[in-house]
């Protein structure tokens, strides 16, 4: 009886609806099946069978398997992929463990982030433990992409309050000053922002501040970030009621006090599925550097299908960079939604 | 005394920088000032409406790269704004098969960068079939490695401003006789459409004076084709891909205004006997359109703000422009001052637009409004 009425309600309500189902069933069957046929059943897995590639009309997966160490890992040296490999894992792994609600102190996460992103460092560039050190030149691929992102979030994470609470500041010039800086670089492409830092930081800084130009956009990007953020956190700052202000100067806290121990808190806390939001966004718009000339994962995707014997295998390096950000990008997005909910019943 | 010297402090470090960047571009030979831009350039771009050679100058380039940015820009806001609302209806039907398929489509294309869509749909593009082998739908449309074909009808025509313009007045001046009353949409639709109607007619008739054809079909030629628009791959790619990407973001955020019309306001219109379409219409629609507009003028900007990624394949927009220019003649900081404040204007505009539709179409009580956002 219920299957009867869902079947009436969400199938089959009225002959207008029983078309659309049915037009759309067949559709969602034809590509199901397509997909299916293309990807599993006609595809050639194994490099060793990528000759067989051009007879089948499936997917060839081989040029995943030929060159994923390419796309992963770009021109880091070959023997050391382990570090790189390694220090991914460390990345998601910290990510993931600040999204638990046990990390969810400002000490914990502060704490979790630093020596993840301390870690990562080291494996990376090398020269402790014995590991033999690596430029930061020779870094691609994915521990790339990932480098950008998690630097971007930990210079980026700070400075977003600086400008926040300078936007609110009392101090008329102060607040202006933010206000500027932010909404200019809002309205901006970010590709723009990085590629002023790329040419304008060698113009007009003294040479003994001039960093490498990977440090140069990440300081951009950093900025155009903690613009977003910012925006972000003043939501969150005016959704704290006057009288949490006003309760705290009467017990005789301190400005900084105030804004530490009861202002922020609960701004990151009203903040908080805008500010995942944010990170998914980040993360996708780390694709741009490709942009700016670096070897990120899209870049060595791209060079995976560059050369002549896998230039038709576009579509399937196209799917598997898609499915790394999607899974990324995805599960975050799922997971700032789930917190969204979880907010709104606690309110309730 | 804390801001003083924050203000001082920022004063300073500016000037130490403008001081330095040009102490340095004196040792580069650089003169500062916009005279550069009366210079020929001596190179050629991919992609320009109007005629643009080699030996045009600097200014002219950067005029192309404007015209190609918010070309590519409105093209594929208008797409995406009809592709993703028709997806945002249908994620919130209840029909649980159109539901399916359209959160796969928003969620696939959402969840992966603007940039791998692009180098994508470029990718797909260029490995098309060469012109002999083109597809084509009856002959008239062709898509091949060279990109899409389309018959060209020739709107950029000086005359058609003309005829732009009279419509335009000719409209207006229909418009202030019936001043619209806050509900009056189907009014506004009507007058949409008269006005475009107008401005083809004027346009045809005109173009018939003026000896030349209105609608041009492209051939196949030798190696290539003659005649119609010719829409490089560059091209077709970035809107391809914007308007994909586009839609899904437009998607979600009509899916958000649809599911914030209050329940009560459906509810009422039921009990009222009011059939579903009648409902969709006149309450939820337009209720929609009010909660919808803030928020989509954001994926307006963003939209065009993702038109610079069109660099990554060589679409010639007004970021790919600014950063050749720069190459050749080293006039960095002008450039960039040009290339921000054309952004700016760009989005300032859209804003501006927006908002001044939202505020005409605004309903006078909003107390729903407020208990929707709460």
């Amino acid at each position: 009886m219920r299957f009867g009425a869902f079947l009436r309600t969400r199938l089959f309500g009225s002959p207008f609806n029983v078309l659309v189902t049915c037009l759309g069933l067949v559709v969602l069957g034809y590509l199901f099946v397509g997909a299916i046929n293309w990807a599993v059943i006609e595809s050639i897995w194994r490099k060793e069978d990528a000759a067989l590639c051009k007879q089948v009309n499936g997917a060839c997966w081989a040029v995943i398997h030929a060159r994923h160490r390419l796309i992963l890992f770009g021109l880091y040296p070959y023997e050391e992929h382990w570090r790189s490999a390694l220090a991914c894992a460390v990345a998601i792994s910290f990510i993931v463990l600040s999204c638990l609600p046990l990390f969810w102190t400002p000490l914990r996460l502060v704490a979790i982030w630093l020596t993840g992103f301390g870690t990562f460092y080291a494996l990376m560039h090398g020269g402790v433990l014995g590991l033999l050190v690596v430029p930061t030149d020779n870094w691609g691929g994915l521990a790339l992409t990932i480098f950008v992102y998690i630097t971007v979030i930990v210079i980026g994470m700070p400075l977003s309050v600086v400008l926040a609470l300078a936007r609110r500041s009392p101090l008329p010039a102060i607040s202006w000053m933010a206000s500027i800086a932010i909404d200019v670089t809002r309205s901006l492409p970010l590709l723009t922002i990085l590629f002023t830092a790329v040419v304008i930081f060698p113009l007009a800084l003294p040479d003994w501040l001039q960093a490498g130009k990977l440090y140069r956009v990440i300081t951009a990007f950093a900025f155009f970030f903690a613009c977003y953020q910012a925006e972000n956190l003043r939501g969150g700052l005016q959704g704290v009621p006057q009288g949490q202000e006003e309760a705290a100067k009467a017990l005789g806290l301190k400005r900084r006090q105030i804004i530490g121990l009861i202002l922020l808190p609960q701004a990151f806390r009203a903040a908080l599925p805008s500010t995942i939001n944010q990170m998914v966004v980040t993360f996708k718009d780390t694709s741009v550097i490709i942009i700016i000339g670096f070897f990120d994962v899209l870049a060595s995707g791209r060079a995976a299908y560059g050369s002549g014997e896998w230039s038709h295998a576009y579509v399937e390096v196209s799917l598997f960079l898609a499915a790394i950000y999607f899974i990324f990008v995805f599960t975050l997005s799922r997971y700032g939604a789930y917190l969204e909910r979880r907010m709104r019943v606690d309110k309730s | 005394v804390l801001q003083l010297g924050t203000v001082a402090c920022v004063i300073a470090l500016l000037a130490a920088l403008a001081l330095n960047a040009h102490a340095n571009l004196a040792r580069l030979g650089i003169t500062s000032g916009f005279g550069f831009l009366s210079r020929s350039t001596g190179w050629d771009v991919s992609f320009s409406l109007t005629d643009y050679s080699i030996d045009d100058p600097y200014w002219r380039v950067l005029v192309v790269g404007v015209q190609n940015t918010v070309f590519v820009g409105l093209i594929s806001i208008v797409l995406a704004t009809l592709i993703g609302s028709v997806l945002g209806i249908a994620r919130t039907s209840r029909n649980l098969v159109l539901g399916v398929l359209s959160s796969i489509y928003v969620e696939c294309f959402r969840s992966v960068p603007m940039t791998l869509q692009i180098i994508f749909w470029y990718t797909v593009m260029t490995n098309l079939p060469g012109p002999r082998s083109a597809y084509s739908v009856a002959d008239i449309v062709f898509l091949s490695n060279r990109g899409l074909i389309l018959p060209a009808i020739h709107i950029f025509n000086p005359l058609i401003f003309i005829g732009v313009a009279v419509g335009g007045l000719v409209t207006l001046a229909l418009r202030s006789r019936n001043s619209p009353e806050p509900g009056g949409l189907w009014r506004h639709a009507a007058f949409g459409l008269l006005t475009l109607v107008l401005i083809v007619a004027t346009a045809a008739i005109i173009l018939k004076g003026a000896g030349a054809p209105l609608v041009e079909v492209p051939r196949l030629r030798g190696m290539g084709f003659t005649g119609g628009l010719h829409l490089v791959p560059e091209f077709s790619a970035v809107v391809v891909a914007i308007v994909i990407a586009g839609s899904a973001y437009v998607a979600e955020t009509v899916r958000g205004a649809l599911l914030a019309v209050p329940r009560g306001q459906i509810e009422a219109a039921q009990a009222l006997g009011m059939n579903p379409i009648a409902i969709y219409l006149t309450i939820k629609g337009p209720l929609a359109l009010r909660l919808v507009l803030p928020p989509l003028s954001n994926q307006f900007m963003m939209i065009m703000k993702a038109t610079t990624i069109g660099i990554v394949i060589g679409f010639s927009d007004l970021f790919m422009v600014v950063a050749v220019s720069i190459n050749h003649s080293g006039q960095t900081v002008e450039l960039i001052l040009i290339m921000m404040s054309a952004f700016f204007l760009i989005n300032y505009l859209i804003s501006t637009i927006v908002n001044a539709i939202n505020q005409r179409i605004a309903l006078k009580d909003y107390s729903w409004k407020v208990a929707a956002y709460d």
